[in-house]
């Protein structure tokens, strides 16, 4: 097994005392993110990220995958411990975690939730290691009509089975396109669609957004609904953990399909959230003791929590293997990637060995990091919450404003920054999915010059996208995808409505 | 008292006016095929004009959509108070760098929350402080001083 040695060659990377103390900082200041409400993962890693330039690529991404499952693990903290969801990929926790918590069970909730989240991830990883390099090397033979292809499939996976209302995610997913397009045209090397704004030469980045739509939208979510952390008792009872863990095994059917339904969502972008929401509708319906589910049901806690690190592990598999971020935090390391000087898809797999098998190897050591990690501090989290949120929101939208203005060391930057946040409070208000913009404006250069390459080949012809067998098939599934939500409605037009289809959650 | 319908408008507004803007930018720079490649203007265009159809189609929607108010008096006071004073905030960065405008900033909610004075005078002193060994000093990124840093001479 080639892959077996390439892993272990990645743990002598990641196994230093260096990237292990990376991992702890990482994994601490991703469960700060992760517990804090309007500061997550996407907003964490952009943060994080000039202040990495001057690491090593493979310290750098090791310290901004460590965040990210810190991140994903804070999440699941107050979404059980104060029914506030950390992530919004946390939602669904809420639902049987915090009625589990409530009812004096808040170690039983919090090790059901951690324990889980690991398997997922494991999950993820493990798919990761198999599968990367396999996919890597077919991509190799990957042309510039393939890759269009490829981008195209991942969009059309976003509208057609990303859960949201299909037209606003085709809004928000061309709104990223056309902001990626803003500045300097690089294939002719003139400059575009500035709007006579001179800041706009150099374009518009996705640290800003992500500052603006995740960081300020989410605090005027935030402070609409006045949070009262009301929470129970955070002391963890450690017999009670090995008692959890013990039974962790019955719950396999579960784990096995939210494993397998969050890499799918993963993989093809559909993200965390989606994931976390699909697997808690399956296990609800799926499930004998269905009238448990919203009442403290361990499956209720097992299904969304290992989907959810299930897909926000997995989404680093495209990203890697073809540049295709699967998760808004995947775009934003994607985007490091680039600025480190690196280039995201399977190239890496050839050039940068070290890079992405140490990440690989980090991946494994992170999870077990954060698990430990988070058991130990939950106390000390739970008393940040305690905090009131009117201190808390400004603090982070300080800590935003840096974190815009550093990216370029420009103030239009925070000026853009808080534009954004009013148009994320409206897109969470009216479930505009904000993820796809982020995406595209991190690939959109990319997709625009796969399209441009292509179109130079065929002299201008859209035929080429299905001239090969490859690109023809993987354009198909892509306009199918996209049909997905128009014979969705045409058959509820015909075969009158079953009141229990995709009722989720609640 | 703001409708969903309302806001349902205002956002297909948003999104429409600035796939407008970009689509007419799209339009002159050139589209199409060109002889030497597809237009600089091509791919912005196709993005642009899908957000203006999208935009046009959730315009018509959200006037279709009824239902109680989304952001009524009590939610749109809350949002003025966090927002009001952030953007503030932002406004007095030039003036003063983002270090001051930090401390301003945390000394006018923690005053207004009836915080005892002293804590509200420390935190507001200790912020510019904190911003600057974290971030000048500690990760070698100078933020903002602005007119007032200048005066200074900072």
């Amino acid at each position: 097994m080639e892959n077996v040695e390439l892993l272990m060659h990645g743990f002598g990377i990641a196994l230093s005392l260096n990237h292990i103390g990376l991992m702890l900082l990482g994994v601490l200041m991703g469960l700060v993110v992760g517990v804090l409400p309007g500061l997550g993962a996407p907003n964490g890693v952009s943060l994080l990220l000039p202040l990495t330039f001057g690491m090593p690529p493979v310290s750098a991404i090791i310290l901004l995958s460590s965040m990210y499952w810190g991140a994903l693990f804070g999440g699941s903290v107050t979404s059980i411990l104060f029914n506030i969801p950390g992530e919004p990929s946390s939602v669904a926790t809420t639902f049987d975690g915090y009625p589990m918590a409530r009812d004096g069970r808040p170690t039983t909730a919090l090790a059901t939730a951690f324990s889980s989240a690991a398997f997922g991830a494991l999950v993820g990883v493990v798919l990761i290691t198999l599968l990367a390099s396999w996919i890597a090397r077919r991509a190799l033979e990957f042309g510039p009509p393939e890759y269009f292809a490829v981008y195209f499939l991942a969009f059309a996976s976003f509208v057609g089975v990303g859960g949201a209302k299909p037209i606003k995610t085709v809004v928000s997913l061309c709104l990223g396109f056309a902001i990626a397009a803003i500045g300097m045209d690089t294939v002719s090397g003139t400059v575009r669609l500035t709007m006579g704004v001179d800041a706009f030469v150099s374009g518009i980045s996705f640290v800003v957004a992500v500052m603006g739509l995740f960081g300020v939208g989410e605090l005027l979510i935030a402070c609409e609904e006045e949070i009262h952390a009301k929470g129970v008792s955070s002391k963890v009872e450690w017999r009670e953990v090995w008692r959890t863990l013990a039974r962790m095994p019955s719950h396999w059917v579960a784990l096995l399909r939210s494993a397998l339904v969050g890499c799918w969502m993963g993989i093809t972008p559909g993200g965390p959230t989606a994931a976390s929401f699909m697997s808690y509708g399956l296990a609800k319906r799926l499930s004998p003791r269905r009238a448990n589910f919203g009442k403290g049901e361990p499956e209720g806690v097992v299904s969304p929590e290992t989907a959810d690190h299930a897909a926000g592990t997995s989404a680093l598999l495209p990203m890697l293997a073809l540049g295709i971020p699967g998760s808004a935090t995947a775009a934003v390391m994607m985007g490091g990637l680039m600025i480190w000087g690196l280039n995201p898809g399977p190239m890496l797999f050839v050039d940068q060995k070290d890079f992405v098998w140490g990440l690989i190897a980090s991946m494994y050591l992170g999870n077990i990091v954060a698990v430990a990690m988070v058991l130990l501090t939950v106390p000390i989290f739970a008393a940040l919450m305690r905090v009131p949120f009117f201190i808390i929101a400004p603090i982070i939208m300080i800590i935003c404003a840096v974190g815009a203005y550093a990216e370029a060391n420009r103030y239009i930057d925070v000026v853009l920054m808080m534009a954004f946040g009013v148009l994320g409070y409206l897109f969470k208000k009216l479930d505009y999915p904000i993820s796809p913009l982020v995406l595209a404006i991190v690939i959109g250069p990319r997709a625009e010059d796969a399209f441009r390459q292509s179109m130079l080949v065929s002299k201008g012809g859209f035929g080429i996208f299905f001239e090969t067998p490859l690109a023809a098939t993987i354009s198909g599934l892509g306009i199918l995808l996209l049909s997905i939500p128009l014979v969705a409605a045409l058959l509820r037009r015909i075969v009158p409505r079953r009141p229990t289809a995709r009722t989720l959650g609640a | 008292m703001i409708s969903r319908r309302q806001l349902e408008a205002i956002t297909a507004l948003v999104t429409g006016a600035f796939g407008v803007a970009i689509l007419v930018q799209s339009l002159r720079i050139g589209i199409g095929w060109t002889g030497a490649g597809v237009g600089s203007g091509t791919f912005p265009a196709i993005a642009s004009g899908l957000v203006v159809a999208g935009s046009l189609y959730n315009l018509v929607r959200g006037a279709l959509e009824a239902g109680p108010p989304m952001v009524d008096a009590a939610v749109l006071r809350r949002i003025a108070a966090f927002f009001g004073p952030a953007v503030v905030f932002v406004a007095l960065i030039p003036l003063l760098g983002l270090h001051v405008a930090a401390g301003v900033y945390m000394f006018y909610v923690m005053w207004r929350a009836r915080l005892p004075l002293w804590k509200v005078a420390a935190v507001a002193v200790a912020t510019p402080f904190v911003l600057y060994s974290v971030f000048d000093w500690g990760f070698q990124v100078e933020l903002l001083r602005g007119l007032l840093g200048k005066e200074l001479g900072l």
